[in-house]
């Protein structure tokens, strides 16, 4: 079924809604939360509970993409429930090493004025992606927004783990610079 | 800002990006993860005469092909510079060089990828031709034969003509040539990283008057070099071995030695491929272990290579296949015919070449990823084929029958010239770090008389076949090892 069709479900409140929602996107979404949470339980029912969200986003919301727009409900939820269980294991998927590989770009410190910046600091990143080739753009967003595995997008680009490694390197370098520059998080 | 807030904002990143991100996967349906195949492949078709031909092996050791005998008069086709020479593996693959090489590449491989499907047929046909045997190992390059037919009809007409177009696919020859051209441009690479180096020539007789439209579609479309001189003189065997040893990286000495063109021979064509990558993940020789290889000629002993990873596993009731990716290029791919299976039977099997297109499909129920304990033998297999008992059945009769044989296009003369010689020649090799092969077929005109999730132990340590493609899946080797010696 059409994303249109689907998201006229949710506006008529048809369950069939979120049946057809599972069955287009629950790989999708599922990956996602694999990817940030180790526990295939944990990941299952941040799937179940995006449907729950996009139950009660639309209406109002409309989206476009229908695909980013779950995908980013997931995203969300596996990340605040990887906080949550943090306290009591480390994750073991690959959020750990995607959070280390931030934790290049920013300072680290407690920032009260970032809530203020947020809407700026998420127009600079999207002008860092705008700015990057397609292939790398889309190897970046792979790594820190779908936080896939180095070995998944190796194979993928047809390319070593290492080169990908590398090539994220640099990007994250050249993200860090990027904030810099704008007098962000110095 | 800490990084918890990094990994938020970003995901809020543009959705558009977001979704295209995604897709780019979506796109790449062929994956590449080799990281040592080194290969070459050579086909000629015999008219007479000799030509020289410069090939760059940055990487390896052939000798250079650049001082013909004299005696032999050349005009050397152009082919494209190799792409950062000056660097190594590390410094090209963590250069712009590379990516700006690989953007321009993946555009290429997109426009040969869909081509791909309709070579299917010919290439089963051609393996079930070449590999079938009973205790010797066999290997060839479908590719190469493929090109190699291509130029055989640009030289044909009528049936003759039609014969080799139905077993190509091609409605018509135009169609063929622009195939060729696109396939070629896919595996042509010259990279620090990758050699897949193609080539082509004509040995013409000095003194025939050859059809000089033929001879140019075949330099312009082929990038055929030529060759003219006097089939049957040291001067021109001597060109024709030195050339072919040249651009197969001299892995195929044993038989180009006794390469040679009968004085008889008005003609011939020569087709090539070198081919060398990098497993994307290498082996560990201190991994490597002594095992018993249960081969039809009895047991031998076989250095095995191992390891332990998640894989793409295909499986049939005829077979179990695992997928090696190559850096920067194809993939080498392994099948171990089920209990009961005779490995010839795979030759024939479409599913074989299936399993390639399938490749890094996770919609397709034939595909698994589970976790792989492979033990590889390291191996080298080389065989020599007759291939005019092939050509016969796989339909092209008209062309080895001085009756019928039609190449007009050739030569003016042309309804006197049939195919009286061909054979197919091919290597490969893997070990720790990747793979090995040379391959060569030879084609010759002749005159007058008429001649004729889960976890599987994956050991293959009994007859078992391979395939190694290209980034577009091009299938440029494949062969079946029956026995380690």
């Amino acid at each position: 079924m059409d994303d249109e069709r689907i998201v006229a479900l949710y506006w008529d409140r048809n369950e069939q809604a979120i049946e057809e929602t599972a069955h287009k996107y629950g790989a999708y979404c599922g990956q996602i939360a694999r990817n940030v949470l180790d526990s295939g339980p944990d990941a299952e029912e941040c799937v179940n509970d995006t449907w729950l969200h996009a139950w009660n986003a639309m209406p109002p919301q409309k989206p476009s993409l229908l695909a980013v727009f779950l995908g980013r409900i997931t995203r969300n939820l596996a990340f605040d429930r990887w906080r949550r269980n943090r306290s009591e294991k480390r994750g073991g998927g690959q959020i750990d090493l995607v959070l280390d590989e931030l934790a290049e770009c920013v300072s680290g410190a407690d920032d009260p004025a970032h809530a203020v910046q947020a809407q700026e600091l998420a127009k600079e990143i999207d002008s860092f992606l705008a700015g990057l080739s397609e292939d790398k753009r889309a190897m970046f967003l792979q790594r820190y927004w779908y936080a896939d595995s180095i070995r998944t997008i190796a194979r993928r680009f047809a390319m070593s783990e290492n080169n990908v490694s590398v090539t994220l390197s640099r990007l994250r370098g050249k993200l860090k610079t990027h904030l810099h520059e704008r007098g962000y998080d110095s | 800002m800490k990084k918890e807030d990094l990994f938020d904002l970003l995901g809020g990143a543009d959705e558009k990006e977001v979704m295209n991100a995604r897709e780019y996967r979506a796109q790449k349906t062929r994956p590449a993860w080799v990281k040592w195949a080194a290969l070459a492949a050579c086909v000629a078709l015999a008219f007479g005469a000799v030509v020289g031909y410069p090939l760059l092996f940055s990487g390896g050791s052939p000798e250079v092909a650049g001082n013909y005998p004299p005696g032999v008069t050349v005009v050397s086709a152009q082919t494209p510079d190799p792409v950062s020479a000056e660097m190594d593996n590390q410094q090209f693959i963590e250069s712009d060089a590379h990516w700006n090489w690989w953007q321009a590449y993946r555009e290429k491989v997109a426009e040969s990828t869909p081509l791909q499907e309709g070579l299917n047929g010919c290439y089963t046909s051609v393996m079930a031709q070449l590999l079938e045997a009973e205790d010797e190992n066999t290997v060839a390059s479908p590719l190469n034969i493929y090109i190699a037919f291509a130029m055989l009809a640009e030289t044909a007409d009528g049936n003759t003509r039609q014969q080799i177009l139905d077993l190509l696919g091609s409605p018509d020859i135009e169609t063929l040539r622009q195939n060729v051209r696109t396939i070629w441009q896919s595996n042509y690479v010259d990279t620090p990283m990758v050699k897949s180096l193609l080539a082509n020539s004509l040995w013409l007789r000095e003194g025939d008057n050859f059809n000089e439209k033929t001879l140019q579609i075949l330099a312009e479309n082929y990038l055929a070099s030529s060759f003219r001189g006097q089939p049957g003189s040291d001067e021109m065997n001597k060109a024709l071995q030195q050339w072919t040893d040249a651009n197969t990286g001299g892995l195929l000495k044993e038989y180009t030695k006794d390469l040679k063109l009968d004085p008889s021979m008005v003609a011939a064509i020569m087709s090539t491929l070198y081919y060398k990558a990098i497993w994307s993940n290498e082996f560990y020789a201190e991994d490597n272990t002594q095992e018993i290889f249960h081969g039809t000629k009895g047991d031998t002993d076989a250095t095995m290579m191992h390891r332990s990873d998640t894989m793409f596993v295909y499986r049939t009731d005829a077979f179990t296949a695992v997928s090696l990716g190559l850096i920067d290029s194809g993939s080498m791919f392994f099948y171990l015919p089920s209990e009961g299976t005779d490995v010839n039977s795979l030759a024939s099997d479409p599913d074989v070449l299936n399993a390639i297109w399938h490749d890094n499909d996770p919609t397709d129920e034939g595909w698994a990823v589970p976790l792989v304990n492979l033990s590889v033998p390291k191996f080298k297999v080389s065989a020599k084929t007759d291939l005019l008992d092939a050509m016969k059945a796989l339909g092209l009769t008209d062309a080895l029958d001085p009756g019928t044989a039609d190449f007009t296009p050739l030569r003016e003369e042309g309804e006197n010239l049939f195919i009286s010689t061909a054979e197919h020649a091919a290597t490969v090799e893997i070990d720790e770090n990747g793979v090995t092969g040379a391959a060569y077929t030879m084609m010759a005109y002749g005159e007058g008389a008429l001649l004729v999730e889960e976890e599987i132990d994956f050991v293959l340590d009994r007859p078992f076949l391979f395939v190694v493609t290209g980034m577009d899946g091009s299938v440029l080797f494949s062969g079946i090892v029956r026995n380690i010696e």
